[in-house]
């Protein structure tokens, strides 16, 4: 198969829908070829919107797309080396399955017996041998989310599309299809751009990760960097779980800072600058933090009671209240978590561990 | 049933059952049956008691007439009597014998049933309550009375014979075998013009209909209700009207010609339009095009947009996407509506008579009402509509296997 990825450029690129309203503002943004690469951010925030530019059914409203190095504006979708997977598949109900593959070839107007041969091929590399003949009625949710990538796959595209394609399976099966679609792209090449707004898929498939929010780009970088150096207070409040102290800035160090909240003072990294008397958020992860009797001196602690506690296989998870705030704590279940958790406890993390920034848009609640 | 049993209970179910029941057999089956019946019936019109029926219908006309002369004889007489002073006797003779005249013709119109000698005495009657006698007078009763002898011994005969000849009209299949060349040829040209119809609706509504599907909701309701309800809430007959008045040699068209310069009208140049077959298909895709549209857009727009997307964005052109994509998911939609077209306009009548005006070759719809009508053959009449029914039977079945749509499918 000789499929290749190449790298998708958008500059300025921004979206005004004709009835005024702005669903994606000027960006930039490189996808590099043969990369996995995963648009994350809540629903409506204009994934599908920049999806569609990129496939060519939306004409951007300012700025341009390229593609392997080629300007797209003023090319149908039909002539880009882009294919599509709709969130719904939009498979073709009245044709078979190889059928549906081998669509794009006859598009192409590949003679029959070569297109059934290539639609044989396809149907092999994501595991739906013998399944050429049914209709995609037939077939099971992820039968139907393979036909789907095979239907793709056979224009040999450059860069393959995909708008939420698991957002219809459940978990288990989503879990499974994550892996495939993973090795697919492994084994051919091709660029994947993949919107989701699960987590999860985000941070397991991707190469990298963009996260949007209000049509804005948020963040671009790499699973971890996503996770453990989020640049914004949404992108913390959107990727995993926070724990959050409002406060106000008392000292600021290289890297670091010192703040005043309502649990007394506490120190935290820093990524933007800061002044004395800025209101900021201290963010800290649950699983970051622990219970302890005795915690180190460097460590901020919070003084709260247990209101909760959730066995949740290898988890045990803790809720502190303090004041009228709720703290999440996360604890390994390692014959220690066993002990009784009650009444007054000290929650403790280290500085290392908390980040502080100047007070923004959070997200209203974390993806999934 | 029983669901419908449950939500309007037994009473209302029942009703509504039965009517449906009293429905079904009083205006469709027995209708239908009668017809079938009569198709296959042959009425002899060259034979013997079809002849003696012409005869007796030819003396009672005849006779009819002469009383006619009569009652004006009276007429005029009537205010000479009334001066002599015996009114009383009269005036009620003159009244004795006026139902008679006016009874005679009615039976003889319907030539096959037996006429019922009722009219025959009561002629006899007048004759003594007459007043002043004029030779002519005299003369009028004279034949009179012969032509009701003649009239009595030809219905006798015709009576007599019903019983051994048998009744002249026979189960046989000659009403359709006996159909003129002319008729097979009408027959057969009225289907291929429904057809080539059916198939202008379709080029014409397609686009119209997959149009409309594709705008957004608001814009979708306001043009349906200006381009396609309004117009057909204007009675068949006006809109068909309408286009005479345009296609006419005086009309819209050739004024429009006038305006831009390619013909003269004050010198009495102008084509005439109708009466063509252009004009008559024209006028009939106008008037069906409805029925064609609805169907077809109701399919259209429960297709998914995103697989027209999808057939784009897997390189298909244009015509592809609506041979394989769009047309595929309307079938069901296009079958109902050629299966509507077909039938209407393979049975129009008040289009090529209006429009085709007897100038354009006639439609089968045409020839049945006249062989109903104006030949007076009910038999044949029901042969000729019973050969239509039967191709238009045809046409469905083959249309279902055309699309390989099931009864279901089009029952959506
Ligand atoms: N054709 C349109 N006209 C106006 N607004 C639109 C149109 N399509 C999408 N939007 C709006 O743009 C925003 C982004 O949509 P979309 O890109 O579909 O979001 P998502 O991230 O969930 O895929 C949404 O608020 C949506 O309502
Ligand atoms: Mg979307």
């Amino acid at each position: 198969m000789a499929m290749r990825g190449q790298d998708v450029v958008l500059s300025q690129v921004s979206m005004t829908f004709p009835n005024g309203f702005t669903a994606v503002q000027p960006m930039d943004l490189t996808i590099r070829a043969g990369e996995f690469f995963s648009i994350l951010g809540p629903s409506g925030c204009g994934k599908t919107t920049i999806l569609r530019m990129i496939s060519g059914f939306l004409d951007t409203s300012t700025g341009s797309v390229r593609i392997g190095g080629e300007e797209m504006t003023g090319i149908g979708p039909n002539k880009r080396p882009t294919a599509l997977i709709f969130q719904n598949l939009a498979l073709f109900p009245l044709m078979t399955v190889w059928e549906n593959v081998a669509f794009g070839l006859e598009a192409r107007g590949v003679a029959k017996d070569a297109r059934r041969r290539r639609a044989e091929e396809l149907l092999d590399l994501v595991a739906l041998k013998g399944q050429e003949d049914k209709k995609p009625t037939e077939l099971s949710g992820g039968q139907r989310q393979r036909v789907a990538v095979a239907r793709a796959l056979a224009v040999e595209p450059a860069v393959l599309l995909l708008d939420e394609p698991l957002s219809a399976l459940d978990l288990k099966l989503r879990q499974h299809m994550r892996a495939e679609l993973k090795a697919i792209q492994r084994k051919t090449g091709v660029t994947f751009i993949y919107i989701t707004h699960d987590q999860g898929e985000a941070l397991t498939m991707s190469d990298r990760v963009a996260v949007m929010n209000e049509g804005r780009l948020e963040q671009v970088g790499t699973g971890d960097e996503i996770y453990n150096a989020p640049a914004s207070p949404f992108v913390a409040t959107f990727v995993g779980e926070q724990n959050r102290v409002p406060g106000q800035v008392a000292e600021v160090e290289a890297g670091y800072a010192r703040i005043d909240t309502p649990f007394g003072p506490m120190r935290g990294r820093r990524t933007e600058a800061l002044s004395v008397g800025d209101q900021v958020t201290l963010f800290f992860r649950p699983e970051r933090a622990t219970i302890t009797d005795q915690p180190a001196d460097a460590m901020n602690v919070i003084d709260g009671t247990v209101a909760r506690r959730d066995l949740e296989g290898p988890f045990i998870n803790l809720f502190l209240k303090a004041d009228d705030r709720t703290f999440a704590v996360h604890l390994t279940n390692a014959g220690d978590a066993g002990r009784d958790l009650d009444g007054a406890q000290k929650i403790a993390f280290s500085c290392a561990d908390a980040l502080i920034m100047a007070d923004g848009a959070v997200a209203k609640e974390a993806a999934q | 049933m029983t669901s419908l049993i449950k939500s309007y209970g037994k009473g209302l179910t029942g009703l509504f059952v039965g009517l449906t029941a009293i429905w079904i057999v009083l205006m469709i089956l027995v209708p239908t049956l009668r017809m079938v019946d009569r198709a296959f019936i042959y009425e002899d019109r060259g034979g013997e008691v079809a002849m003696l029926a012409l005869e007796i219908d030819r003396l009672y006309t005849e006779k009819f007439s002469l009383e006619q002369e009569l009652l004006v004889l009276d007429a005029a007489e009537t205010p000479s009597t009334d001066s002599v002073g015996v009114p009383s006797v009269g005036v009620p003779s003159v009244g004795a014998g006026l139902p008679s005249p006016s009874l005679t013709p009615s039976p003889s119109a319907a030539p096959s049933p037996p006429v019922p000698s009722v009219g025959v005495p009561s002629v006899g009657v007048p004759s003594p309550g007459a007043g002043g006698t004029p030779r002519d007078r005299t003369a009028l009763e004279g034949r009179i009375a012969t032509l009701e002898g003649r009239i009595a011994t030809l219905e006798a005969q015709e009576t007599d014979g019903s019983e051994i000849k048998g009744v002249e009209t026979s189960y046989s299949l000659r009403n359709f075998t006996d159909m003129s060349a002319i008729h097979v040829e009408i027959f057969l040209m009225t289907l291929l013009y429904a057809l080539c119809v059916t198939l202008l609706c379709f080029v014409v509504c397609y686009p119209v209909a997959y149009a409309a599907a594709s705008m957004p909701t608001a814009e979708k309701l306001t043009l349906m209700m200006v381009g396609l309800v309004i117009p057909y809430a204007i009675n068949e007959l006006l809109r068909i009207f309408s286009w005479v008045m345009i296609l006419e040699k005086q009309g819209i068209l050739n004024w429009v010609f006038d305006a831009v310069g390619l013909i003269d009208f004050e010198a009495g140049e102008g084509i005439r339009f109708v009466a063509s077959n252009g004009a008559v298909f024209t006028v009939m895709v106008y008037a069906y095009i409805l029925f064609m549209v609805f169907p077809i857009y109701n399919t259209i727009d429960t297709l998914d947009r995103n697989q027209i997307e999808a057939a784009r964005d897997l390189g298909a052109s244009t015509w592809r996407i609506h041979f394989r994509v769009v047309i595929p998911h309307a079938k069901p939609g296009i079958a109902v509506g050629s299966i509507m077209t077909f039938m209407l306009s393979a049975g129009s009548i008040a289009v090529p008579e209006i429009v085709g005006r007897g100038l354009h070759p006639d439609w089968f719809s045409q020839l049945i009402y006249r062989r109903f009508f104006e030949a007076d053959s009910w038999y044949e009449g029901s042969a000729y509509s019973l050969a239509l029914l039967v191709a238009c039977v045809i046409f469905i079945l083959a249309n279902m296997a055309i699309f390989k749509v099931g009864i279901r499918d089009i029952a959506k």
